[in-house]
Formats: C-alpha cells, sequence, structure tokens
C-alpha cells in the first residue's frame, strides 16, 4: 500500500500572462520505508515538489497523500532538511535541535528533551560541538545538524532538498556515508532531492528524474537493484551500477539536448550579414 | 558579553565612587553654619535663579560670603536663557525665587503676558542700565551731540542727536531697530522714555500689535541680555537698551558706543527685584523673611566701595556673570566708559543699597504701570485705586519691614538704615525731559506725556 | 601589530598636523580680528581712539581680546583648568557633606529631607549629566521604537497606518521637539519639585534618535531570512513563540544597527536639546560659557567640543562592538583586546 503518494499534483506560480507552470501531473507512490531520490537539473521545480510534500505550499490540482490522509500544511510527521540548512544563527547547535524536540514533544520534561537532543547530536556526532553556533560550523557541520535536527523529531517522512549539494565533494561523500548508516538504523521512508547520478545510485531504492520544465513531470524510475552497504570503492566495478548510471546520464543528457535546441531555435535568429572587409589596415 | 560588563564596571566604578562623595580625607573645620536665626525655616533648601547681569550681585553675595548660610538657608543658584524662562520657572514652581525684572511681577498681577500671583519683598538695586548704538550710529549721531570746553562731548546726551540718524534711515527706507531685554523690562520703557522725550515715536502695543510696534519711528525688539553684542555686531539691530556688563563689552570689543544711562534717563530709578510666588510667601514666611535678611546684607556689603573689587572676582565666576572682571569692574567700581577712553565716573551707576534702594516702594510699582498703561500694554483706562491696588499686591514692604528690623536687633545694620515711609517716594523732577513723577496721582502723570495713550 | 603601529603612527601624524593647521589658523584669525577691530574704531570714532584700542590689545589685556578661534595651546590650558576646578569642586562638595552631616542627621531625624550640595557643578558633573540624560534618552527611544518597530515590521495594515506619521515625524528637528515635549511635560508634570528640564531633555532626545531604531527593526523584522521562516513553518510555530524564537532572534542585528545609530544622533541632538532646556550638562556648560563671553569662554567651548567628541567616538565604538557582538556572521568573541582594537582599526563590514 501507497504510503506517500502525488496525484496528478500540478503546480504553477503567478497569474495571467506572468504564470509559469512549475509541475504537471506529478504522479509518485513511495511505500513505507523506502529511500526515493528524484533527480534533476537546477531550477526544474525540486524544490517546489519537496515543499509540496511538506505542505509548506499546496498544489492547484491534485492532491499530495501522506498515510491515505491529504497534507494540509506541515508537521512533525514529516521533516525537511534545506539545501541551505535553515539553522537559526543565534542559536548553538544543541539549541537548535532543542528547540524543534520542544516544540514537537511539548509534553516532555526538560531532562527529556535534553536527553533526546543529544541522542540525536551524537547518531550524527556532533557531541564535540553541543555549545557551537552555526557560524563557528563548516558547512558539512551545519547539514549534520540539520539532519539531526530532522531526525530527532521522529517523522514518518524525511524529506532531503539536495542536502549535499553546498558542500565539497570530500565532506559529501562522508555525509552520504553518514546518511546510509543512520537510514539503515531505522529505514525512515526518504524522499531525497539530489543533481548527482552517483548520490542517487549510492542512497536510492529508486531513482526518478524531473524533466525539464516549464512544466516538469517526472520520468521513468529506475529501479536500484545494488545490496546495501553500498562500497564506494568497489561500487564502480559493479555491473548494475555501472548500467544505471549509463543509463540514467544518457536520459539526463538527451533531455538537456533537447531543451537546448528547442531553445536555441527560440531564441537566435542569426542575420545573414557579412563583414565588409577583414584585410588589416596598411599602415601608413 | 560577561566581560564587557566588568570592563564598563571597572570604568565606570571610579566616577559613581566620586560622585557619591566617597569617604573625605580633607580635615577641614567643621564650623558650625547653625543658624544663629530665631527664625523657623520652613524650606531650608532652595534654587534661585538670575539672569547674567551684574545686578544679580546681591545674590551671588549673599551666597558666597555665607550669609543665606547664616540664616539657615542651603541656595543654589542657578543662571536662566532668558527673562521669560525665568518667570515661567518661578510660577511653575521651579525656582523657588529669582533676580527679575521689576516689570515682571507687576505686569503679571496686572494681567499683560502670564498671570500670576508673584510678590517682591526686595529691591535689588537702582539705576545699571546703559544705551548702547553701534559705531555706524554714532559717527553720525556724534555731530548732533554739544561739546564742552576740553572737547568732551557733554551728558546727558538726550535722544535729540539721534533723531536725524532715525530720519536718515527711515528716509532711505530702512526701520531704525534697537534691541531691549523684554516686552516689560526696565530697559523698554526708559528707551522710550528716552526716545520719546525727543518725540521719536517707540511704537504702541496694541491688542492686535503685541510687538509694541504700531505708529513706531524706532522698531524694538526682544533680545536676551547676553546676546546684545553679537547681535548689534551682526547688524540686525543698530543699538540697544541693557544691564551691564553688556553695555561695557561693546566698548571693549569695539563694537559699540554707550551713550546714555538710566541714570541720566531717571536718576536712581529702580531696576531689579527679587521675586517669589506668592503662594511661596504665605506658605514660607520665615523663609521668606530670612532671605530677604541675607539679601540686604548683601546689598549692604555691597554699597562699601572697599568691597567691590572683591565683588567684581565673584561675578566674574563663570557660574555668575561669567564676563572678564575688568568688563564687570568698569560698571562696578564707580565708572562708567562711555566712547573708547572716555572713562567717566559714575558712583552711582550701581546702587544696591544707598538711599533705601532695597525698600520696596509702592511708587516704583506704580511707575511702571503708568508706563505700562501709556504704551498701550494696559490696554484700557484704570482708575486711579486700581494702581495703588496693584502696587499693593506686588511689593511686600511689611517682609522687608520685617527682615531689616530683625537685623536691627542683631546689630548688622543701623536702625537709620529703615526708612520713615509710607511706602510713596516724594513727587520728583528728576527725568531727562523733567516732567514731574508723583505717585500718588498716576492718572495725572500719564497725562502729562505727548506721546502715549492718556486717560 | 604592524597594523596597529601603523593605524597609530598615522594618527599621530594628521593629530600634528591638525593642530599646525589650526595654530596657524586661530593666529590669521585673531589677527585679522585685530585689524578689523580697529578700523572699525579709526572710521566710526577717531585715529586717538584707535591706537588707543591697539594699545590695549597688545598690552595682552584679556578682555579687549577679540573674540576669534583660540589656539590650541590656550585651549590645553582651559582644559587643565577644568580639571583642576573638578576636583576643587570635588573637595567642596565633600567639605559640604561633612559640615552639613550634623544638620543633615537632625532634618532627617525630624523626616524632612536633608540639605543637598548647594555649589557649582564642575565639568565632570556635566559630563556625567549628559551621559545620564543620553542613557535614558536612547532607554526610551529602544522603548518606544522597538515595539513600534516590530508592529510595523510585521503588519502590513499597520505600517500603512502609520508609515505618514514616520514620514513625516522623522525629519523634524531636535529644537521643534524640544518645544513639543516642553509643552506636554509642563502641562502634565506640575510638580515644583519634579525635575522637567531633565524629563523634557531625555524625552526630546529619545524621540529625536529613536526612528533609526524604529525603521531598522522594521525592516529588520520584516526582512527575516526565509529559511529562518521555513522553520518555524516546518514546527508549526503559533504566531507570538514565532516572533519571539524566530522573528526576533533574526532582527537582532538589525535592530542593534539602528540602535548604533540612534546612540550617535542622540549624542549629537543632546547639546543642543540640553541648551535649550536649561538642562545642566555639556549642553548647558556651553550655552553657559556663550553667555559669558568671557576671554576664556571660547576655549572652553572648544574643550566642551572636543569632550563631545570624543565621548561621541566612544560610544560609537561602545555600540560597534556591541553590534559585533550580536551579528551572527562576525563570531569573534569579544575580549578586552577586541574592543582596544576596536578603537584603532575600524572593523571591516562582514
Amino acid at each position: 500500500m501507497a504510503f506517500l503518494e502525488l496525484k496528478n499534483v500540478s503546480k504553477s506560480y503567478g497569474t495571467g500572462a506572468e504564470k509559469a507552470q512549475i509541475l504537471r501531473d506529478i504522479n509518485l507512490t513511495v511505500a513505507e520505508g523506502e529511500f526515493i531520490c528524484i533527480i534533476g537539473f537546477s531550477g526544474m521545480g525540486k524544490t517546489t515538489l519537496i515543499n509540496l510534500i511538506e505542505g509548506l505550499i499546496f498544489p492547484d490540482s491534485g492532491e499530495v497523500l501522506l498515510d491515505g490522509k491529504k497534507i494540509t500544511g506541515p508537521g512533525p510527521d514529516r521533516s525537511i532538511v534545506f539545501q541551505n540548512y535553515s539553522l537559526l544563527p543565534w542559536l548553538n547547535v544543541k539549541g537548535n535541535v532543542g528547540m524543534a524536540v520542544r516544540e514537537v514533544f511539548p509534553k516532555w520534561n526538560k531532562q527529556k528533551v535534553d536527553a533526546h537532543t543529544k541522542d540525536y547530536i551524537g547518531k550524527v556526532n556532533l557531541t564535540p560541538a553541543l555549545e557551537k553556533k552555526p557560524a563557528e560550523l563548516s558547512g558539512g557541520m551545519r547539514q549534520r545538524v540539520s539532519v539531526a535536527r530532522a531526525l530527532s523529531l521522529a517523522p514518518k517522512v524525511m524529506l532531503l532538498d539536495e542536502p549535499l549539494s553546498a558542500l565539497d565533494a570530500l565532506t559529501r561523500s562522508n555525509l552520504q556515508d553518514e546518511i546510509t548508516r543512520i537510514w539503515l538504523e531505522d529505514k525512515k521512508t526518504v524522499v531525497m532531492i539530489t543533481n548527482s547520478v552517483d548520490e542517487g545510485l549510492i542512497l536510492a531504492d529508486r531513482i526518478i528524474p524531473l524533466t525539464l520544465g516549464p512544466g516538469a513531470t517526472l520520468g521513468p524510475e529506475f529501479k536500484v537493484n545494488i545490496p546495501r552497504p553500498r562500497d564506494k570503492q568497489t561500487l564502480d566495478q559493479n555491473e548494475e551500477y555501472k548500467r544505471l548510471r549509463t543509463e540514467i546520464t544518457k536520459y539526463m543528457i538527451a533531455m538537456n539536448q533537447e531543451m537546448k535546441q528547442k531553445s536555441n531555435v527560440d531564441k537566435y535568429q542569426l542575420p545573414s550579414l557579412k563583414p565588409k572587409s577583414l584585410k588589416p589596415l596598411k599602415v601608413a | 558579553m560577561k566581560k564587557i560588563s566588568y570592563i564598563l564596571l571597572i570604568a565606570i566604578a571610579p566616577i559613581l565612587l566620586n560622585c557619591g562623595g566617597g569617604s573625605s580625607t580633607t580635615n577641614e573645620s567643621t564650623e558650625s553654619a547653625a543658624s544663629a536665626s530665631s527664625l523657623d525655616i520652613e524650606k531650608p533648601q532652595l534654587t534661585f535663579g538670575f539672569i547674567k547681569l551684574t545686578d544679580m550681585a546681591p545674590l551671588a553675595i549673599a551666597k558666597e560670603l555665607g550669609y543665606f548660610e547664616e540664616e539657615g538657608l542651603y541656595v543654589t543658584i542657578e543662571a536662566q536663557a532668558n527673562w521669560k524662562n525665568v518667570l515661567d520657572r518661578v510660577i511653575d514652581g521651579q525656582l523657588d525665587g529669582s533676580h527679575m525684572l521689576a516689570g515682571q511681577p507687576i505686569a503679571a498681577q496686572a494681567g499683560f503676558g502670564r498671570q500670576a500671583s508673584l510678590q517682591t519683598p526686595f529691591s535689588m538695586d537702582l539705576n545699571g542700565n546703559g544705551i548702547t548704538v553701534s559705531n555706524e550710529v554714532w559717527s553720525k549721531m556724534k555731530p548732533n551731540v554739544p561739546v564742552n570746553g576740553d572737547g568732551k562731548t557733554m551728558h546727558p546726551i538726550k535722544a535729540d542727536a539721534i533723531k536725524p540718524v532715525v530720519n536718515e534711515y527711515k528716509t532711505a527706507g530702512k526701520p531704525f531697530k534697537m534691541g531691549m531685554v523684554f516686552p516689560v523690562s526696565t530697559h523698554n520703557y526708559e528707551i522710550r522714555y528716552w526716545l520719546a522725550a525727543a518725540g521719536i515715536h517707540p511704537g504702541m502695543y496694541t491688542a492686535e500689535n503685541i510687538q509694541g510696534q504700531v505708529n513706531a519711528d524706532v522698531l524694538l525688539s526682544v533680545t536676551p541680555p547676553p546676546q546684545m553684542p553679537a547681535t548689534l555686531e551682526a547688524g540686525t539691530i543698530y543699538g540697544y537698551c541693557v544691564g551691564e556688563p553688556w553695555n561695557q563689552q561693546a566698548v571693549f570689543k569695539g563694537i559699540g558706543v554707550p551713550v546714555t544711562t538710566n541714570y541720566d534717563i531717571w536718576k536712581n530709578n529702580p531696576e531689579k527685584v527679587f521675586v517669589m510666588t506668592k503662594q511661596f510667601m504665605d506658605e514660607n514666611p520665615n523663609t521668606a523673611v530670612a532671605i530677604t535678611k541675607a539679601l540686604i546684607r548683601a546689598g549692604k556689603w555691597l554699597d562699601d566701595p572697599t568691597n567691590r573689587p572683591k565683588a567684581v572676582g565673584i561675578l566674574s565666576m563663570p557660574d555668575y556673570v561669567g564676563a572678564d572682571s575688568i568688563v564687570i569692574a568698569n560698571s562696578m567700581t564707580g565708572t562708567f566708559e562711555f566712547e573708547k577712553g572716555d572713562k567717566r565716573s559714575m558712583p552711582d551707576f550701581n546702587v544696591f543699597y544707598k538711599y533705601y534702594a532695597t525698600y520696596p516702594y509702592y511708587s516704583d510699582a506704580i511707575w511702571f504701570l503708568t508706563q505700562m498703561r501709556r504704551w498701550g500694554q494696559i490696554p484700557e483706562s484704570k482708575p486711579s485705586e486700581w494702581y495703588h491696588e496693584t502696587a499693593k499686591n506686588v511689593y511686600r514692604p511689611d517682609i522687608w519691614k520685617k527682615a531689616a528690623q530683625l537685623l536691627v536687633e542683631e546689630g548688622k545694620i543701623p536702625a537709620s538704615d529703615i526708612p520713615e515711609t509710607d511706602g510713596y517716594k516724594p513727587a520728583t523732577e528728576d527725568f531727562i525731559d523733567g516732567i514731574s513723577y508723583d505717585a500718588k496721582d498716576p492718572i495725572a502723570y500719564i497725562n502729562s506725556f505727548e506721546i502715549g495713550n492718556k486717560d | 601589530m604592524k597594523n596597529i603601529l601603523k593605524t597609530v603612527g598615522l594618527s599621530f601624524a594628521a593629530i600634528i598636523a591638525f593642530l599646525l593647521l589650526w595654530t596657524a589658523g586661530s593666529k590669521a584669525l585673531y589677527n585679522k580680528a585685530v585689524e578689523t577691530t580697529i578700523e572699525k574704531i579709526r572710521t566710526t570714532q577717531s585715529e586717538e581712539a584707535a591706537i588707543e584700542t591697539k594699545k590695549r590689545i597688545e598690552s595682552g589685556d584679556p578682555s579687549s581680546q577679540p573674540n576669534s578661534l583660540p589656539s590650541p595651546l590656550f585651549v590645553w590650558e582651559t582644559a587643565e583648568l577644568l580639571v583642576k576646578d573638578a576636583a576643587e569642586v570635588m573637595r567642596d562638595k565633600r567639605a559640604f557633606k561633612k559640615k552639613m552631616a550634623e544638620t543633615n542627621e537632625k532634618l532627617e531625624a525630624q523626616g524632612k529631607k536633608s540639605i543637598i550640595y548647594t555649589g557649582r557643578p564642575s565639568f565632570l558633573d556635566q559630563i556625567i549629566t549628559s551621559l545620564e540624560n543620553i542613557l535614558w534618552g536612547v532607554v526610551l527611544a529602544m522603548c518606544v521604537s522597538i515595539p513600534i518597530g516590530i508592529l510595523t515590521g510585521l503588519s502590513k495594515n499597520f505600517k500603512t497606518a502609520t508609515n505618514w506619521f514616520v514620514q513625516v515625524f522623522k525629519p523634524i528637528s531636535p529644537v521643534v521637539w524640544f518645544l513639543l515635549v516642553q509643552m506636554i511635560v509642563n502641562t502634565i508634570m506640575t510638580d515644583p519639585e519634579g525635575n522637567n528640564a531633565f524629563v523634557i531633555t531625555f524625552i526630546s532626545v529619545g524621540l529625536c534618535a529613536m526612528w533609526a531604531t524604529l525603521v531598522n527593526t522594521a525592516v529588520g523584522v520584516s526582512s527575516v531570512d526565509e529559511n529562518y521562516l521555513n522553520v518555524a513553518k516546518v514546527l508549526r510555530l503559533g504566531v507570538g513563540k514565532k516572533i519571539v524564537r524566530v522573528v526576533l532572534p533574526a532582527a537582532v542585528p538589525l535592530i542593534f544597527t539602528g540602535l548604533r545609530i540612534t546612540v550617535s544622533v542622540s549624542w549629537m541632538v543632546l547639546i543642543a536639546v540640553e541648551w535649550l532646556s536649561q538642562s545642566p550638562g555639556l549642553g548647558g556648560f556651553v550655552r553657559e560659557e556663550f553667555q559669558n563671553g568671557s576671554s576664556s569662554s571660547n576655549a572652553k567651548i572648544m574643550v566642551a567640543m572636543f569632550v563631545i567628541g570624543i565621548i561621541g567616538f566612544l560610544l560609537d565604538k561602545l555600540m560597534a562592538t556591541i553590534q559585533g557582538m550580536v551579528s551572527f556572521e562576525d563570531r569573534q568573541k569579544a575580549s578586552p583586546l577586541t574592543i582596544v582594537r576596536n578603537l584603532f582599526v575600524k572593523k571591516q563590514a562582514a
């Protein structure tokens, strides 16, 4: 049975001539405990998709269902990790996570909140940075705080909006491992947005490309049947990995070229002019 | 954050400690200023106001020589910005009393300007004002002034000398502007008297024109005393009537020439008074007497010529008059400099005690009332009794007498310093135009002027 | 370290140049003033009077010196005199307290108010009074402008309703504020014991200076980073919690930027307002010396000018330090060293 379901979801911004369709006819079904990666080019509505699921915005048509119930707004059953961390800079690590915990579990006493908070900060290996403010942390550490905050809320669904895109390759790789490790612990349902095919192959059960906009929709899905743990050292020798990587990459490139051609025809109509003379002037 | 507050604390601590006074290590003798006074003082801590003029001297002297403290009064003396401010702050009770223009309590009683019941038990001084004109006006005026044998100008200089200059400005279409310090100030009435005596119309006050410039040949406007020289130098006014040291200041800075003093306009005319509200005097009768006692003693001390240099030193302190001592000395020590180098002896230029100067005469109050009527500040005609009554509501010789009597008993002043009087000075003709003034008949006096209202 | 040396060295050189220029300027102005005075007397009075005046001025007689720009040396001497005078007043105060101890005990026993010092305030007292005035002014500005700023930033309707008000009142000069406040305060506060001058001063200063904080708070509150608001949304914070937990903390840096401007503006208008309101303080000191017009008055005014400038500078640095501490981007711990360093090194914008 579908745990998270998007049915014919369309979303536009603006009105009249300004109206821009971002997403159209999105249909997606995610089972409980599944790790889904949505892959796409930037500016194509990936974040809009995540925000629809989170309930920060609502579809123009179609519906988003969680556990069979329509989503009417943000809730603690879904927690989100933003691309730019969205940490409150005036709170330290403990404060950022703790504030969320207090909000979601209002009945807990201070000790319980504290223990829970520290527990989740420990999960992302940030215990030594408990008292640090976001500005004192590196990008990777900040994102780990953000992940800890999302996890600590004990959500049914985790929504990861390009959480690793702003990081350098090494940090990114480390965090991928960490996400895998945490996910394996309690197998939460995860919808993650990414711009990297490799990342999807390392993390996801399924990879679904988002086509180019305007009016982007979901492309054909790719099931990733690679057993976990997926060791990065040996992964590029894995046939399944190689096949999927080529296939998805091909699909993405083809889509990109189609787009380029379209836009080139639309945009540039060169005039048929020839320069009169290209001979250099004689120096007197 | 914590560190910052520490630093602040450390930085501020000595300042705070010093403010509190701390424990003193000075071993000054704790001389008991315990009052020999038999009076039960209702309000020992007092604040008095003054305007930076030498005739505030009795206040400064009473404080500096400890006369106030000997009466059990602890007085703070504060300079004020202008006469309106003085009046407001006394009426509102922020000042317990103040050095004031004689006209101010009278006008407040008569209903010109802000109304209030103000009273005075003490007249601070006689004379002390001068009229100064700019160098340019003086150079045009001087040929009209008669000269005596040794080439010096003959005094008193009447306004006849300035008349052609005023006319010249008038025909050139330039209004002739002069400054005085306040609409009900002695200076206003003096400069008006001086001008009108020569047939120059200084302008009437009407309900519509509260500047007092109706039909004026000379436009008079208000300028605070300390700013007179600067305003003259800026060319905004061509002359002014003001108290000292602001006439002598003009001589010293070379920006103007004093042409006459109010001693010449009206010999021994009353000048400033010490004013408290009626309410204060009623609620604190003993305090009022004690204040008057201290001020009478200060006046007596001031009129001893040997004390004048010391008085000059005190007045030149920045929190009193604050002008250079030499400037103050010029008028305080019996001389007055007119044109540069033309220093004349004027022993009675500043009288603080002689001629019963401190006694608040009803006749003085009535003179101010007649002038207010003459120039239209009192718009309608009043019966003679009104003048007497108003004067008696403002001037409080009873307090003065009580204070003086106590001083006589204490041996501080001789009994002969208390005048035998009903409060009216005898009729006098000591005016620049020789018109006789008899306070008993104010209506006749008002009618004796050529220019001005008549009843 | 090298940088600090360079900064100090350059500042020092600039100060020397300034002093030299000032000395030369004051000399030139003095000569011109003397010449003008003598020439004026020569043309309007007589040759003899002119010679007399010249002699008098040359004799160094202080009272006939023209009121031109005083030289640095004279200003320095005057400053020393003021310091000495402050010490004297302090001694005087102590002596008075000692002298009155007995009397005051008696008065207190009778349940009456004890007698307080009646002497004149020293220059130091004036500085402290001014600092008190500005402190209260800034506190008032904060109390008024921050809540209004928050409302303006949060509610479009409130902003629309009050925008004209802010736009109209913002440019009003301190003098007019003073008159307005005076009208109101003097009507309300009729208690003669009340310190109206002080109340009028700090309210005028507060009203004059609060606009920067108001506008900055409004901007800070209305332009909170979308990401922070998302956190509030995701956690489903109610309006009240959202404001307290997210909006206000996020606006703090801008609020403090506004406060820093408010403090400098307050200090700037304080002097003028004190002058007008008859309040003691540095403004009162300048007014009094302006009125005195004695030979040392201009120098005293110059001393006050420098003191005002230096205190203004220190206040601004203090606020800059606080501002740095509350800013999220620049997370240097404020240590004594940073404060000292901040005095010399202009902080780079984050």
